[in-house]
């Protein structure tokens, strides 16, 4: 069932066509990368979906739904959550607070004065956020300060604090950017785990070709905003076009 | 209108435009370099004023003119060295908050010093006696103007272009401009951006301190200027962009014509008003102000 | 910074209790430390107006200079109905409440489009804007320059309860204590943490579906209605406004309370407020420079002690640990 339906969307600065009549299809429960050379429009891309930028023209379905013309906070509330590249944490609460705050938000997501304590309620979030806290391996620092974490903690707290909002879809900001070797594995089997575990539908925007291929159950191949390529690994990797937008480039397909 | 009458509200326009300006210009030159919000400018201002009154009344003041700023840009500096500099860094409430600190003490050691009641100037008796500009412009009759108020708007006018001048085509004004385009790759290119800094919020003083010289015959001086300035000037900066400095121009101009055209309309009891509805609705429609930057603010 | 305190309404009953307690025994001690027993009023009033300012400022982070507007037409606005329409107190607190508070609301939704520091000037061109509205087009509501006299001779009460000196004075303790159990419960609820996640990271709380120029904007205008009754009380204490109530130097006076007091805390601004009062009296009588005196000792707390007076016991304990806690690095082992 597809979750995701991108359908000729377009894009342009001045002169310049980020996005280029770009369509493509997120089933439910994949892994979906969409990869591409350096400016090939990725990041336009997603800030179009995720309601940060105003599209020129296309469609983009979540579930039936527009979710063109939408601002960020609203895109959140259909159940697209954006798992920044840089992580985004409140820094002076715990890790427990972080996630707290996120699952209480989420209830709250629409405006209603709560000048009362609701204990069950806040029983409920503080239950999810240890749950998320727990399947990305940071129970154990639950009291923990946010700023104290080491950078490679902090983009798995980042990854809680998407997770205790229960997403429907993560759309994953080149996850393992700026990451060691040790730090990249293990946020590509925390990622596995969850695509298994939770059935979690995830779009990565990626540039490692060795994260991709280990992740991916489908790609799409971004080039110059337009796509050049889509389908499975194996597909994509034997693809000539693909092979020659790379050319030059980064790792070896 | 007749043209005498319209070249009086010009002049008048130009008049308060140029105090607006260079409150402004060294508001936005602070800003836009350090990135402080500064909110002791009025302070700056006040001390301007206050020392100039000293001069004038003793030498003269024409001399005041030229030594004033002189030692507002020490002051400036003084004020770098000892305080802002450890604010660099801090968050933009506690700048405001000290800088704020700091404006209500040296508003208080003025009122110690000189006394609450309003100040006058003493300006030269050929400066203040009217002439007749009526005689230099062909068409015009009868425009009694005090020179003083035309050598104010020629020296604010000089010290514009002065400052246009130094940071288009002196090296220093070069990395003032690199600066205020990108604060971090000044730091990269290997410029000493303290020493850069300290100069910038002297010169930042001095326009200040310039302002109220040219100013202070006019409305006389009490310690409250220094409050009273700030907030005009910092729409003013803010109309005109942040760190634009041609922004703070055109809009210091701008304000100085809207108050003067609606004290001579049919209703003078807004001409105080109008600068902060203006205010409102520039920062409303186009927020970044008539010149400024996208993504600022 | 655990917000997670036990649910316990006792606990509530008891904290309002002991305030309560302790804002009527003001009027008794004030005197023995150099003021008078009236000062004590004054301080319950302006303990209400900087406790909403801090509702808003302390919560979101967004320093508004701005705040005097509603202290300002709370105060006029009741004045102008008790003077001409009835002389029920509750009735002039009550509408000058609803109409600041609308007023707020508009201020909010155009000076919260801002972040930062143009928020801050903004706020203060509408502090501004209203001052000047006050002194010249609006001479015929507000008396200008001199000052709102209308209320001068009404005598003010609350359905035949005469409000004066005694009676006024409890009646301040009962608002004092009721605007400080609202702003608890705000602080405490899910919305005040929704406040404090925006002063921590506003992109987080967006990307989290929530709209928070809604609640920057309720808070904003919350904060207003408690500066509304606390001008509204002020009038009723005075009987006359100064039209530098509506002057941003009064929203400056307010954020020097705040920062000393302890901006972000519960008591802290009526602390500040207490503070700054008691020594604008007791100074005032030694020394014309007291505002001087006061700027230096704001700067002071703005320079060293940011956290204000209720951060002073946190800064013991960390100085009286100090040494041991240098050796220590973080429990996980690994720096940023």
């Amino acid at each position: 069932m597809a979750l995701l339906e991108v359908n000729g969307l377009n894009k342009s600065f001045g002169g310049l066509q980020a996005v280029d009549n770009a369509s493509l299809t997120v089933e439910e429960g994949r892994t979906h990368a969409i990869i591409g050379p350096n400016g090939a429009g990725k990041s336009t891309f997603l800030n179009l979906v995720i309601g940060n930028l105003e599209a020129d023209s296309g469609t983009v379905l979540f579930q039936g739904d527009s979710l063109l013309g939408l601002r960020p906070h609203q895109v959140n509330q259909k159940g697209v959550v954006r798992v920044f590249q840089s992580p985004q944490i409140y820094p002076e609460m715990t890790l427990l607070e972080n996630t707290t705050i996120s699952a209480l938000a989420k209830r709250d997501g629409t405006f209603v004065m709560n000048f009362f304590q609701h204990p069950r309620r806040r029983k409920e979030c503080v239950a999810t956020a240890e749950q998320a806290l727990d399947s990305v391996n940071l129970l154990h620092l639950a009291d923990e300060e946010a700023i104290n974490l080491s950078y490679g903690d902090k983009r798995r707290l980042e990854l809680a604090i998407c997770l205790s909002q229960k997403p429907k879809l993560l759309l994953l900001d080149e996850p393992t950017a700026g990451m060691s070797q040790q730090e990249t594995q293990s946020t590509i089997d925390l990622l596995k785990k969850l695509s298994k575990d939770e059935d979690m539908t995830q779009v990565v925007i990626e540039h490692d070709m060795h994260v991709v291929f280990s992740l991916a159950e489908h790609l799409t191949v971004l080039h110059q905003g337009g796509v050049i390529s889509d389908g499975t690994p194996e597909e994509v990797k034997n693809d000539p076009k693909v092979i020659e937008a790379y050319l030059g480039g980064v790792e070896e397909l | 209108m007749t043209l005498d009458q319209i070249i009086l509200q010009l002049l008048t326009s130009l008049q308060l435009g140029a105090v607006f300006v260079l409150v402004a210009l060294g508001l936005t030159l602070i800003f836009g370099t350090l990135g402080i919000a500064n909110f002791a400018h009025g302070a700056l201002y006040l001390i301007g004023a206050y020392v100039g009154l000293v001069i004038s009344n003793s030498i003269g003041w024409p001399w005041a003119l030229v030594i004033v700023p002189a030692i507002l840009f020490l002051v400036g500096i003084i004020f770098d060295r000892v305080l802002l500099q450890f604010f660099y860094k801090r968050d933009v409430t506690d700048q405001i908050l000290v800088t704020f600190g700091l404006a209500l003490m040296v508003q208080e050691t003025m009122r110690w010093i000189f006394g609450g009641t309003t100040q006058s100037f003493d300006v030269p008796r050929w400066a203040r006696r009217r002439i007749n500009l009526g005689d230099y412009i062909p068409g015009a009759e009868s425009i009694y103007y005090p020179p003083s108020r035309l050598i104010m708007i020629g020296v604010a006018i000089l010290a514009v272009v002065a400052l246009f001048a130094l940071l288009r085509y002196t090296k220093f004004g070069l990395m003032v401009r690199a600066g205020m385009r990108d604060p971090e790759m000044v730091r990269y290119l290997g410029i000493d951006s303290t020493r850069l800094f300290t100069i910038v919020v002297g010169l930042g003083a001095m326009f200040a301190g310039l302002a109220a010289v040219i100013n202070g015959p006019v409305f006389g001086i009490d310690p409250g200027e220094g409050m009273l300035r700030l907030v005009p000037a910092f729409l003013v900066v803010v109309i005109g962009g942040m760190g634009s400095i041609s922004g703070a121009v055109v809009a210091g101009l701008l304000l100085g014509f809207a108050t003067t055209l609606t004290t001579a309309s049919p209703f003078p009891q807004y001409s105080e008003v109008i600068v902060y509805f203006i205010a409102v609705v520039v920062l409303s429609i186009r927020p970044r102000g008539i010149f400024g930057m996208k993504g600022v603010g | 910074m655990k917000f997670f305190t036990t649910d316990s309404d006792a606990r509530e009953w008891v904290i309002m209790i002991v305030a309560g307690l302790f804002f009527l025994s003001l009027q008794w001690f004030l005197p023995l430390i150099g003021g008078y027993a009236d000062l004590a009023k004054l301080m319950l009033v302006f303990a209400i107006l900087v406790l909403g300012f801090d509702l808003f400022v302390g919560l979101t982070g967004y320093l508004s200079f701005g705040h005097a507007i509603f202290w300002g037409c709370g105060a006029y606005v009741a004045g102008f109905i008790l003077a001409n329409l009835t002389s029920n107190a509750l009735v002039a607190i009550l509408i000058a409440a609803v109409i600041v508070t609308i007023i707020a609301f508009l201020v909010g939704l155009i000076t919260l489009r801002r972040q930062g520091i143009y928020f801050s000037i903004l706020t203060l061109a509408f502090g501004e804007m209203f001052f000047f509205l006050a002194i010249a087009p609006l001479t015929k509501w507000t008396n200008g320059d001199n000052g709102y006299t209308g209320a001068e001779d009404v005598h003010i009460n609350i359905f035949g309860w005469p409000l004066e000196h005694g009676n006024l004075y409890y009646f301040l303790v009962f608002m004092a204590v009721l605007c400080l159990f609202l702003a608890r419960q705000i602080r405490r609820s899910p919305y005040g943490l929704m406040l404090r996640a925006i002063k921590s990271n506003e992109t987080r709380l967006t990307y989290t579906g929530i709209d928070i120029f809604k609640y920057k904007v309720m808070a904003f205008t919350i904060s207003g209605c408690f500066g509304a009754i606390a001008g509204a009380l002020f009038l009723i204490h005075e009987k006359f406004v100064p039209v530098e109530s509506l002057r941003w130097t009064t929203s400056g006076e307010v954020v020097i309370m705040a920062v000393i007091g302890g901006v972000g805390t519960l008591f802290g601004p009526m602390i500040g407020a207490g503070i700054v009062l008691y020594l604008e009296n007791v100074l005032s009588g030694e020394t014309g420079q007291w505002l001087l005196i006061l700027g230096a000792i704001f700067m002071s707390f703005v320079i060293f002690l940011p956290g204000g007076v209720m951060d002073i016991p946190r800064r013991l304990m960390k100085l009286g640990r100090g040494n041991k806690q240098n050796g220590q690095s973080d429990q996980n082992g690994q720096g940023s």
